[in-house]
């Protein structure tokens, strides 16, 4: 009756099908659309149904699908959102159970937390001066664009100063540099009200250019008030301006004495600004100012006479887009080109360029990458330790993770349990350790090295945060990685049978916790063997002969200012006099002046020997050179070998720097040392010995009447070097140091010998007074800051493995509690018990020695910069580190054997 | 009915028309009131889902009658209107 011809388009109704959701609704949706398409059909036109049809079918199958993807997004939706309410909730409950955990065992918790958080915040302590010394970009725009600019020997990598001819020559001739500029840190007199002596720093307009940092008030110098040489100009540190002129904020305009000499003061730098110099490193200076300046030997000439020699520090801003590599090639081909023009002086002279970054940390990367290595193996001796406690405890905890596993929870949930636990420790050791950071950093900063530099900027912030969680996220992974494991391997079905004493993986468990206590004592011994080597270094360095007096000398630093003190001869006449004042006070046995004190570097000059001529090409002697008064040798206690001291006779009439090559060459008379009588005339009386300049026509040339023992000039624990003693004349200098030998505390001298200065000048400051004790002590302050830090954070790193042996030794004992009852009822002695737990602990040690060995070898290379005096391999030194660490390990494991000892043989034996 | 609860005017025509066909209120004829009064066609998704919308309101219901030969045998859905959609 109602044949194929009512029948809806098959193909239609099959997408209709589809599109809708299966069930009565769609059975009625197909059955209405079949009702009207017939009648449709029976209306006439079979075509008019067939396109009503398809055009609601598709209307209507796209709308449903568009409805059913949307639901089925919802769905999604509602399943990932229900799917992080799960994990909230399972992670709500991991962590409440945690802390359950935790406070359930308060006295273990503390222990763990104790334990790690004295790892952690020495860890955290040192990455925040690491950070602030190595990490932090360098405090000027565009950082990686500054380098240092060094003269160096054809030969050699030394580094030395340019001269101002030579450096003219660079800046004018190179295309690589966008500023290149010249810097001398100095000590000014600020004369106005009390005379006081300040860092600052002289330098070219060029160089503040370089640096790129804007005044917060006024300006930097320009090109013209340095070259024209009448420029009186001062820029001020933002320091100086607060404090000693109130932030005026009218200070543009206003005068400074610099040296005696008015200077204008046209800018002050913000109060961030800090001035980074490879010498003098770790002042802080407090002005800049051009050169000329009163008193100072050098300037910025152009004349090819002073073309020889090296006093200037450079700084140079590279243009962007090139390379510091392919900038010093450039000014390597401008070198060689002046060697062709100016053999005499630079047929020796190379350049060598170095980031200005690396050349402000020095030797600070090494020092503190030691450092850091100390303190990352205490954090390892303690992630053992406490994967041991943890290893132990959970052992205890066997039947309670069986159970939960046997009810169904899933051992990666049992992972994710112990893990929030451990997390839950590790963060609770984080917050103990960053507040035992900030403790420890306010006793570290006393410590600190002055050379190291931007300690300033030594601070626990946010970054260092970060890092303090982040550390502890890893030390959390690192000592629950072995519970955790032992946990996944639960036998549920063996720990359950044995109930309460369930030993299920205890021979798994027991050789994770042999490894774990093996693995604290090579690393104890790594760093006792580091931290004994380092206290004998120091101890070789403290005994080391220093020459000179430490005791009873007293020394200071005068600098003149002032026009009365411009003339090189009223500054030679002012020396003398000050001396022969402080010579004549009661309980003063010897006053002197000397341009250098010793332990503090100085200046260097060439020579030439007897009939030598010179080589322009060829190698230069060298040495370094003083200038001193008469007495000098007496004052500070430096032995007389031959000869004679140097008396006011022994000067030429005109000084070294104001020599002309009009002038005829000057005769002097000199001291050497030991070192350079060795040098220079080997197996010979040095008295009576000439050196000549090496210029020609001869600027000087000096007869040796005396010799003396060698000082050691760079450090004390350096060899002496070849040194040349000239009376102070050959160099009228503006700044000395007074030194004062006293047959009393030379502290106590101070007022009377600021008196004498007084009554001289009374606007010339006494300052930088220290007893040459204080000179030595703070020449090794470097060395004092390592030794004593590692000898700490080894101290620590024993006593961490000394309380994990004991620790596991006491647990060892408990396991084998059975054992040991058979033992003695079978008749074993108090000794023969004794020698069984000792015995395991031997044999730790055993394998614990040989990697710490391993060890030694292969660390020794970082550390070795920093021993002295003794070989690193030195087999007594490490063997003393070995009895040492058996020592501790054996004392720990002490208690716990004698424990055994006295365990009652009833009662073990009925132990499970 | 309150004013959160007023259906749009679409609904509300298929409303009004179920109400009207009474005991008929089958889909095709309440499609077809709803094309002579709007005076054109109407689709059919739209009515669908209205009613969907509508019953989901429980402004509507239906009930299953049986199948018929004229539906290829397929069941039909008789619409009426709730007491909620009569409530003042």
């Amino acid at each position: 009756m109602f044949g194929r011809k009512t029948r809806p388009p098959l193909l239609a109704s099959a997408l209709l099908r589809l599109f809708l959701s299966e069930g009565v609704v769609r059975d009625s949706i197909l059955g209405d659309f079949w009702e009207e398409h017939r009648e449709q059909v029976l209306a006439g036109s079979r075509f008019r149904a067939w396109r009503w049809y398809w055009r609601q079918a598709i209307g209507l199958g796209t709308r449903s699908a568009v409805a059913r993807v949307s639901a089925l997004q919802q769905d999604r939706d509602a399943d990932q959102r229900r799917g992080v309410a799960l994990l909230l909730d399972d992670l709500n409950q991991d962590l409440r159970l945690a802390v359950r955990q935790i406070f359930a065992r308060p006295v273990f918790t503390l222990l763990v937390v104790v334990t790690l958080a004295i790892a952690i915040g020495p860890n955290v302590a040192i990455f925040s001066i690491f950070k602030a010394v190595v990490l932090e970009p360098l405090p000027y725009p565009e950082p990686d664009r500054l380098v240092h600019v060094w003269r160096t020997d054809i030969a050699n990598r030394s580094r030395y100063g340019l001269t101002s001819p030579n450096y003219w020559d660079y800046r004018e001739q190179n295309t690589s540099f966008e500023e290149l500029g010249v810097y001398n840190p100095y000590v000014f007199n600020i004369g106005d009200g009390e005379p006081v002596l300040e860092s600052g720093v002289l330098c070219s307009a060029s160089l503040l250019r370089a640096l790129g940092v804007e005044p917060q008030i006024g300006r930097i110098f320009t090109d013209e008030e340095e070259l024209d040489g009448s420029g009186r100009v001062v820029v001020l540190s933002h320091q100086m301006w607060e404090e000693r002129y109130g932030s005026d904020p009218e200070i543009i305009g206003e005068n400074v004495s610099l040296n005696g000499e008015s200077h204008e003061v046209v800018g002050v730098m913000p109060e961030d600004f800090v001035f980074l110099s490879v010498w003098s490193r770790g002042s802080s200076f407090q002005l800049w100012t051009p050169y000329p300046l009163q008193g100072y030997p050098g300037t910025l000439t152009r004349d090819n006479s002073s073309r020889g020699g090296s006093w200037l520090l450079s700084v140079g801003r590279l243009r962007p887009g090139v390379g510091w590599r392919a900038a010093e090639q450039e000014l390597r081909g401008i070198a060689s080109r002046l060697a062709e023009q100016y053999p005499d002086t630079n047929a020796r002279a190379q350049v060598w360029l170095q980031p200005f970054a690396l050349e402000i940390l020095g030797s600070a990367t090494g020092r503190l990458l030691l450092l850091g290595s100390t303190v990352g193996f205490v954090l390892l001796i303690a992630c053992a330790n406490v994967a041991s406690m943890l290893l132990a405890r959970g052992a205890g905890r066997q039947s309670e993770v069986a159970v939960r596993l046997a009810l169904g929870s899933a051992r990666w949930r049992m992972i994710r349990q112990l893990l929030t636990e451990n997390l839950l420790l590790s963060f609770l050791a984080c917050g103990a350790g960053v507040l035992m950071a900030v403790w420890s950093l306010n006793a570290l900063k006393g410590l600190l090295p002055p050379d190291l530099p931007r300690v300033q900027d030594v601070a626990i912030d946010a970054p260092i945060f970060a890092f303090a969680v982040g550390l502890s996220l890893l030390t959390a992974v690192v000592f629950g990685l072995a519970p955790a494991r032992s946990a996944a391997r639960t036998n549920v079905v063996d720990a359950l049978k044995e109930g309460a004493g369930a030993q299920s993986g205890v021979k798994k468990r027991n050789a994770t916790l042999r490894r774990l206590a093996i693995a604290q004592l090579a690393i104890a011994l790594l760093m006792t063997n580091g931290a004994v080597f380092l206290f004998k270094s120091l101890q070789n360095v403290l005994t080391t002969e220093q020459v000179f007096d430490t005791e009873q000398v007293l020394t200071a630093h005068v600098m003149l200012a002032g026009g009365e003190h411009e003339e090189p001869a009223t500054r030679v006449a002012f020396w003398e006099e000050l001396v022969a004042r402080v010579d004549a006070l009661p309980d003063v046995e010897r006053a002197a002046v000397t341009a250098q004190l010793p332990l503090e570097t100085g200046t260097y000059e060439y020579y030439l020997l007897e009939g030598e001529t010179f080589d322009p090409a060829g190698e230069r002697r060298g040495a370094w050179r003083n200038f001193i008064s008469p007495g000098y040798f007496e004052a500070m206690g430096i032995p007389l070998l031959a000869g004679r001291s140097l008396t006011e006779e022994d000067g030429g009439a005109v000084s070294i720097p104001d020599w002309r090559p009009e002038d005829p060459t000057q005769e002097w008379k000199v001291v050497v040392n030991r070192a350079m009588a060795e040098r220079a005339w080997p197996g010979e009386n040095p008295i009576g010995k000439r050196l000549y300049s090496i210029e020609t026509p001869r600027r000087w040339v000096v007869e040796v009447v005396g010799l003396v023992e060698g000082i050691r000039q760079t450090g004390p624990e350096r060899r002496s070097a070849p040194e040349i003693y000239w009376l102070y004349d050959a160099n009228p200098f503006s700044g000395a140091n007074l030194v004062v030998r006293s047959r009393i505390d030379p502290l106590t001298m101070v007022e009377a010998i600021r008196g004498e200065l007084a009554a001289l000048d009374p606007d010339i400051p006494l300052s930088n007074i220290r007893t040459m004790e204080m000179v030595l002590e703070n020449s090794m302050r470097s060395r004092y800051f390592i030794t004593v830090l590692t000898g700490l954070f080894t101290a620590i790193a024993v006593l961490l493995s000394m309380a994990g042996t004991y620790g596991i030794m006491s647990y060892n004992v408990v396991q084998r509690t059975h054992e040991i009852g058979v033992r003695v009822a079978m008749g074993a002695s108090r000794l023969n018990l004794l020698t069984l737990v000792l015995r395991q602990t031997l044999r730790m040690l055993a394998f614990g020695v040989a990697i710490g060995l391993a060890l030694i070898i292969n660390g020794t290379l970082l550390a070795r910069r920093f021993v002295y005096g003794v070989s690193p391999f030195n087999p007594l030194y490490i063997a003393a580190a070995m009895a040492f660490v058996v020592a501790v390990a054996l004392l720990a494991s002490l208690r716990p054997a004698l424990k055994a000892t006295r365990i009652d043989p009833i009662t073990a034996l009925r132990t499970e | 009915m309150t004013a959160r609860e007023i259906p749009g005017e679409f609904d509300r025509k298929v409303l009004v028309t179920i109400q009207q066909l009474e005991s008929s209120a089958y889909a095709p004829g309440i499609a077809q009131e709803l094309e002579r009064d709007a005076g054109r066609t109407v689709s059919r998704g739209a009515l669908y889902a209205a009613l969907d919308r509508l019953e989901q309101r429980g402004l509507v219901r239906w009930c299953l009658e049986d199948a018929t030969e004229e539906r290829g045998g397929l069941p039909k859905r008789r619409f009426e209107i709730t007491e909620t959609a009569v409530a003042p």
